[in-house]
This record gives C-alpha cells, sequence and structure tokens, in this order.
C-alpha cells in the first residue's frame, strides 16, 4: 500500500501515475481510480467518529465495483470523500487518486475541473440533486458547456443524444420538460444522463435504484450496463441490495463500521464468503422464488429456465417453523476503531486473538481455490470457509 | 367474494369457537380521491379476505393502492364505496365512537417506527398505551404485561423507561409490534413493517412477526413491495396494479407459475441474491410508464405495458375470474379458463 507521496500532479502530466516513478505512461491495466488507506472522520463537541477507517480499493476501467453494507458501514461517506464533497470539518487522511492524479487534499478549483468531467456521482433521490426550476435540457447542456466549451445549440444536440442513450423516450420533447413532469424513473435516467455528459471515466453511483420499483430498477440497472458496454465507464456501486449486486458488480467490496472486511469477484464472494460477518448477511437476504432460509447463496445448479422467476423448490414452501438466519447483537458505535476486529463481540467465531488485534485485509490463501484478488480483514478466513463447506455437504 | 368463501372453509376448523368469519373481509372496496384535477381511483374494487391466523400479502409498486387498501381496512382512511367487514361486523360506516371499542381487534403497524412513536413517551407508556385506552390493564398489571410483551419482541424490561430516539430502527420497529399486540388483536395490518430496515435487521423482525404470528394466531394483512418478504411471511399474496387486484394466489404457486402477465413482470425484475442464477435469468422489461390513476387506460388496466397485449384488452376490462384447482385468481384474457397462462417473457428478445 503505497502512501501519498505527491499531493498535487500538475496538469501537463495528468494521467501519470505520480507515485510510479519509472513509469512513463499509464499501464493498460492501471486503475482509474486507486483509493490507499483513506480515512474519514468528523468532530462534534468532544466526540470523533471515525466513520471510515483505512479503506483501500482500486478501480480498473469499465469494471463495476459493488460497495456493501449496512447503514452507516461508512459506503456513502466513503464515496463522497473521493468525490471532495464533505464539509471542511470532515477529517480526511490517505490518498485518491483519479488516473494518477491525486484527490485527496485538492482545492476546490481543482476538484471543479475534475468532478462532473472525469469523475461524476448520482444519488438515490434524483429530485434532490435535479434543479426543479430548469429544464432536463438546460441541465444536461450546463455541464457540457461548462466542460466542454460547447455552444447552447450543440450543447442541446448532445443533450438530445444523451437522453435517448439513458433510454428516455421521445428525447426531443423531454429536453424542454422540468424534473416534477417526469417519474422517479425518468428523473434517474435524467441524473445519469447529467452525470455521463462528458464521458466520465469513474461514475460513483450511490443507491441509485434504491428509491425505486422493481419494475424501474431493472431498466436503470440495464441502463448502467449498457454505460459501462458501450462507453468503457468504470462504476462504482454503493448498496445494500445484494440482488442488485448480483445483478451487475464484477467485484464486491464489503463494509463494516467503517473499515473494508471483504473483497472478491462477485460470484466468488457469494459462493465462498471468508468474512463472517459477510456469510452472516448473505444469508439473512431473502431471495424471491426460493424457499427461504436456506443460508448462502445457492450452489450452482440452481439456474433458471429462461422465464419467469419459478425456481425450484418454490412449490415445496413448508408450512412449518422456518427461521431465517441473524446475525446476532448491534453495529458497534464508531468513536473508536479499536485495535481489534470490530465484528469479534457478534462473531461466532471470535477468540482472543479477535479481541487483541487488528486483522489485516489480506489475501486469503489460495489453497482452497480462492481467487488472488479475494481478501479478507479476518484471522479466521479458513475457518469460516470449512463451516460453510461442511455445512453444505450436511444439508 | 368467493375468496373470502374460500378462506372462511379453509379455516373454519381452527376458530376454536369464535365466529367463523373472516377476521378481515374487504369487498368491493373503493377509495377515490376528488379534486379539481379529476378523481383518482387509488383502491377500485379490492375484494379480499384475511382468515383467522391466515397471513394475506398485499404486493404492488408504488401508486398500485396497496397502502390505501390498507389504511381503509383498519378505517384511517374512508372508504368511499365497498364494505369492510371486521370479524364479520361492517365497519365502513360505523362512527368513530361506535368503532373505539372495536379497535382493539385490528392494528396496524407503519413502514417508518421513527415516526409513528411519539418521541416524548417511554418505551414502557408507548406499549401501555391502548391497554390504557382500552381498559384493559394499568398500574402494576400494565406493568407486568410490557414487561412480558418486551420479552416477547426480544427486548429487555430496561427498555421500558427508553425514550424512541434511544434504540436503534430495529428495536423501534419491535417496539411498534409490541404496541399493535398488547392488546392481542384478531388482525394485524402491517404495512412496509422492514422496508426502512437494514438486511440483517430485516430478517429478525421477519423471524418475530413469523414466530409471533404462528404463536398468537392474528390473521395478517401484510403490505409490501418486497417479494423476498412477502413470499416467507405469507400464506397467500394479492398482486395490486392501479388500483386493483389483478392476481392471487397461494405463496407457492403464486412463485411457482405466476399468471397474470404484471406478476410475472414483477417477479422477473426483483434480483436474485445469486450471480450465477440471476445472470442467467431472463427480466421483462416493461415498457411506458405507470399511468396515473387520474386518468387509467380503458380496458385492462395494464394493457398500455403488457408485452402480449391484444386488441381485446384495449376495449374489454378483464373480470377477476376463479381458477379451477382452489384459491386462484386472475384478471387478464390471456388466461385460459382451464389456467393456461400466457408467458410474458416469449415476447421478450434477450
Amino acid at each position: 500500500m503505497s502512501t501519498p507521496d505527491a499531493p498535487e500532479t500538475p496538469d501537463t502530466t495528468a494521467g501519470v501515475p505520480a507515485g510510479a516513478a519509472t513509469a512513463a505512461a499509464v499501464a493498460p491495466d492501471a486503475p482509474v481510480l486507486s483509493v490507499r488507506d483513506l480515512s474519514v472522520s468528523f468532530r462534534s463537541g468532544d466526540r470523533t467518529v471515525h466513520a471510515v477507517d483505512h479503506l483501500s480499493y482500486d478501480l480498473a476501467a469499465g469494471e463495476v465495483l459493488a460497495v456493501v453494507g449496512e447503514s452507516g458501514c461508512g459506503k456513502s461517506v466513503a464515496a463522497m470523500a473521493v468525490m471532495g464533497l464533505l464539509p471542511p470539518t470532515a477529517g480526511i487522511t490517505g490518498s485518491i487518486r483519479l488516473a494518477g492524479r491525486e484527490l485527496a487534499g485538492a482545492g476546490d478549483k481543482e476538484l471543479g475541473r475534475v468532478r462532473g468531467k472525469d469523475i461524476a456521482m448520482i444519488f438515490q433521490e434524483p429530485m434532490t440533486s435535479l434543479n426543479p426550476v430548469l429544464t432536463v435540457g438546460r441541465q444536461i447542456g450546463e455541464v457540457l458547456r461548462r466542460h466542454q466549451g460547447l455552444t447552447k445549440k450543440q450543447a442541446r444536440a448532445r443533450a438530445v443524444e444523451l437522453l435517448d442513450l439513458v433510454g428516455i423516450p421521445a428525447p426531443r420533447q423531454r429536453i424542454d420538460e422540468y424534473p416534477h413532469q417526469l417519474s422517479g424513473g425518468m428523473r434517474q435516467r435524467v441524473m445519469i444522463a447529467v452525470a455521463v455528459a462528458c464521458d466520465p471515466a469513474v461514475l460513483i453511483a450511490d443507491e441509485p435504484t434504491t428509491a425505486l420499483d422493481v419494475t424501474v430498477q431493472a431498466g436503470i440497472l440495464e441502463v448502467l450496463q449498457s454505460l459501462r458496454e458501450r462507453l468503457g465507464t468504470a462504476v462504482v456501486l454503493i448498496t445494500h441490495d445484494l440482488g442488485v449486486v448480483a445483478d451487475i458488480a464484477d467485484r464486491v467490496l464489503v463494509m463494516y463500521a467503517g473499515r473494508p472486511v471483504e473483497q472478491a469477484p462477485v460470484h466468488e464472494l457469494f459462493e465462498g464468503p471468508r468474512h463472517p460477518y459477510t456469510r452472516g448477511l448473505l444469508g439473512a437476504v431473502l431471495r424471491p422464488g426460493v424457499v427461504a432460509g436456506r443460508g448462502v447463496a445457492a450452489g450452482p445448479g440452481a439456474v433458471l429456465e429462461p422465464g419467469v422467476a419459478a425456481a425450484p423448490g418454490a412449490a415445496l414452501r413448508p408450512a412449518g417453523k422456518r427461521r431465517l438466519p441473524e446475525i446476532p447483537g448491534l453495529v458497534p458505535s464508531l468513536d473508536e476503531q479499536p485495535d481489534a476486529c470490530t465484528f469479534a463481540p457478534r462473531c461466532a467465531f471470535a477468540d482472543d486473538q479477535c479481541t487483541s488485534g487488528r486483522p489485516g485485509f489480506k489475501a486469503v490463501a489460495a489453497d482452497v481455490g480462492a481467487d488472488a484478488a479475494h481478501r479478507a480483514a479476518c484471522w479466521h478466513p479458513h475457518d469460516v470457509a470449512l463451516q460453510r463447506i461442511n455445512q453444505e455437504a450436511g444439508q | 367474494m368467493t375468496t373470502a368463501n374460500t378462506a372462511t372453509t379453509a379455516t373454519a376448523d381452527t376458530t376454536d369457537g369464535r365466529a367463523p368469519h373472516p377476521v378481515l373481509e374487504l369487498v368491493g372496496l373503493e377509495r377515490h380521491f376528488s379534486g379539481s384535477g379529476g378523481t383518482v381511483r387509488a383502491a377500485d374494487g379490492v375484494t379480499l379476505s384475511v382468515g383467522r391466523g391466515e397471513v394475506v400479502g398485499l404486493v404492488g409498486e408504488s401508486g398500485s393502492g396497496k397502502s390505501t387498501v390498507g389504511r381503509c381496512a383498519v378505517r384511517l382512511d374512508e372508504p368511499t364505496g365497498g364494505t369492510v367487514r371486521i370479524n364479520g361486523r361492517d365497519i365502513t360506516r360505523m362512527s368513530r365512537r361506535a368503532l373505539r371499542p372495536l379497535r382493539k381487534d385490528f392494528h396496524l403497524v407503519f413502514q417508518d417506527p421513527s415516526s409513528s412513536l411519539d418521541p416524548r413517551m417511554t418505551v414502557g407508556s408507548i406499549i401501555a398505551e391502548p391497554l390504557r385506552l382500552h381498559g384493559l390493564a394499568k398500574g402494576e398489571a400494565a406493568r407486568a404485561r410490557v414487561a412480558e410483551l418486551l420479552e416477547q419482541v426480544g427486548l429487555r424490561p430496561e427498555h421500558a423507561h427508553r425514550h424512541p430516539h434511544e434504540l436503534s430502527g430495529g428495536q423501534r420497529q419491535r417496539i411498534s409490534i409490541a404496541r399493535a399486540l398488547s392488546v392481542d388483536p384478531d388482525l394485524l395490518v402491517a404495512d412496509e413493517p422492514t422496508s426502512a430496515l437494514d438486511v440483517s435487521v430485516q430478517a429478525s423482525v421477519l423471524n418475530l412477526l413469523a414466530d409471533l404470528q404462528r404463536d398468537r394466531g392474528f390473521g395478517c394483512l401484510f403490505i409490501t413491495h418486497d417479494l423476498a418478504a412477502v413470499e416467507f411471511l405469507a400464506d397467500r399474496i394479492a398482486v395490486m396494479y392501479l388500483g386493483q387486484i389483478v392476481e392471487q394466489a397461494p405463496t407457492s404457486e403464486l412463485f411457482a407459475h405466476p399468471k397474470h402477465p404484471y406478476t410475472q413482470a414483477l417477479l422477473s425484475a426483483a434480483p436474485v441474491p445469486d450471480p450465477a442464477e440471476q445472470r442467467s435469468r431472463q427480466r421483462i422489461v416493461l415498457s411506458g410508464e405507470l399511468p396515473s390513476p387520474l386518468d387509467p387506460p380503458p380496458g385492462c388496466r395494464f394493457h398500455t405495458r403488457c408485452p402480449l397485449a391484444v386488441e381485446r384488452c384495449r376495449a374489454e376490462v378483464p373480470e377477476l375470474r376463479v381458477l379451477p384447482g382452489g384459491g386462484r385468481e386472475v384478471s387478464c384474457h390471456l388466461v385460459a379458463d382451464d389456467g393456461t397462462a400466457p408467458d410474458a417473457s416469449s415476447s421478450v428478445s434477450s
């Protein structure tokens, strides 16, 4: 984990990783966004809340990284820190590199040149981010004129294209409408159009479908998917919905109480979670169309026939006692980040080591078939995997 | 009506001497809101019943009218037509005063416990309030009952002295449930009780509701947009679209063989938390938008978005028909009388 060395990179060398002295150009597989040891704290009175504690991740071009966790785990705060949208009272340390350019500690002016152009963000409730008194066309055009110096006429033509890109029917008419005239799903599409207007390398989407109905959500997920395919946009998708993750993510980062606890390619995370919290989360989530309470994701072979969501076993819903696995206990307070595993008080695997030392966010060994990119912050990742395997064998 | 009869028969042997009526019967329930812009038909002829000890899921998306139905069922909202019966008694137009003593028979649990619990009251007095209002217990008896209820919902007796803001969202929802169950109602109407909660907390509240329902045997109208939650909890599910029920079936059958194209689309759109499975599914993406309930489309209300709609759907209103095999109803012209249903995904190019 490299520490930030050059806090500012001159514009002329933008795109060259400042930390890599030997690199003459960006390696083709270099991450577009690289976050290292990001910590965010807020002071209120004599209390300090450590909302994010040493978060690191890389995002490759065209990749969808899902950041998953429950309320208060720090997933949104971390995203706001990356965008430079936190108030000045927030204490931010660590490094945030966008295509090699350091954003942590950058001034408003510099961030203003990057935001909306190289990195953009969409939020859960589009009505709070769209300006209610401007037409859709004006809002998209504003970004284009500011960052790309387009004329009014050019911006309008491009805005129509963008509305079409995000799947808004009759874009030539819609462009003159105001946000309140649109449905929730259409507003979210407009937000996406504003965000991708300048073809940013990175789009941060914070719970983009949480406020929407499932049939509308399906459409928005398809838009995000097509952006990745057509524009190569990399997406950081912040969500608590594991169904959405399963649908669209390439990789998943799980956060708990401000810390990263597990990171893995999506199939591997669902099939072989190594952190007890991830396992609990996957166990607690309900699967529509499948007898509930089956624990962690069903193995391969549960593939559906194309068509409706009829799943094997759905007709066998037992009338008797069924329970969903729960995670006992409560999320800890963020007043301190102890030198211990913060999940230990709720964990069945916890021992002295867990309460006396903080586990590193380390690659889990490949001897049990784990992917090299699979990391977990746990002292007992193998026990977690073994227990799962034994339980499935015993079923 | 047929539903009502079916439910009555199904639960007749579990009524232990009490009246053999369903705990809740809605017959042709209407709630129309008139304004200068026209009439919003939020609920438009909803017929539904909840048998004693039965959990009925009412599913639909925003604007389908499911919450309006729930509010009308407990007379928090005034129906403009149709009939609401609780334990066989017509309460549709009963005066507030006459209704008051009956209110202990039915209770509503809301989505957001932080807005439905009085922040100035202690947890103990919140839970005891219905007991006090109905004159069922006071003083030491009420305190003992509160402690008992707290334990049943998985909290500790000390919690009685706390205020709602000192508790987590999941704990607050447990308080709402304890309050609702304090008077031992026959019917619990739960409107999105877990939607504001985190995944792991949702699981524990759903487990709690399932346990309590099994132990105490109240009937429950469970209103939600969460298909997985309703599958876990409900015995039977009714699907609403634009103010009307379009399909009703026992839970396992609805998930295994959804008949109405809207139900099929809804089930296909809910993502499954398993990447291998989710990526191999075919999703029916509905075209267009939910039409305005101010001006619902003629014919079948779903025809503007239905991938299978034919001429007849645009012109003729489909009736909610009973299908053979028991307990299934659907309103779609394309479903044959023997229950053979079209496959909405067949018209979708993947």
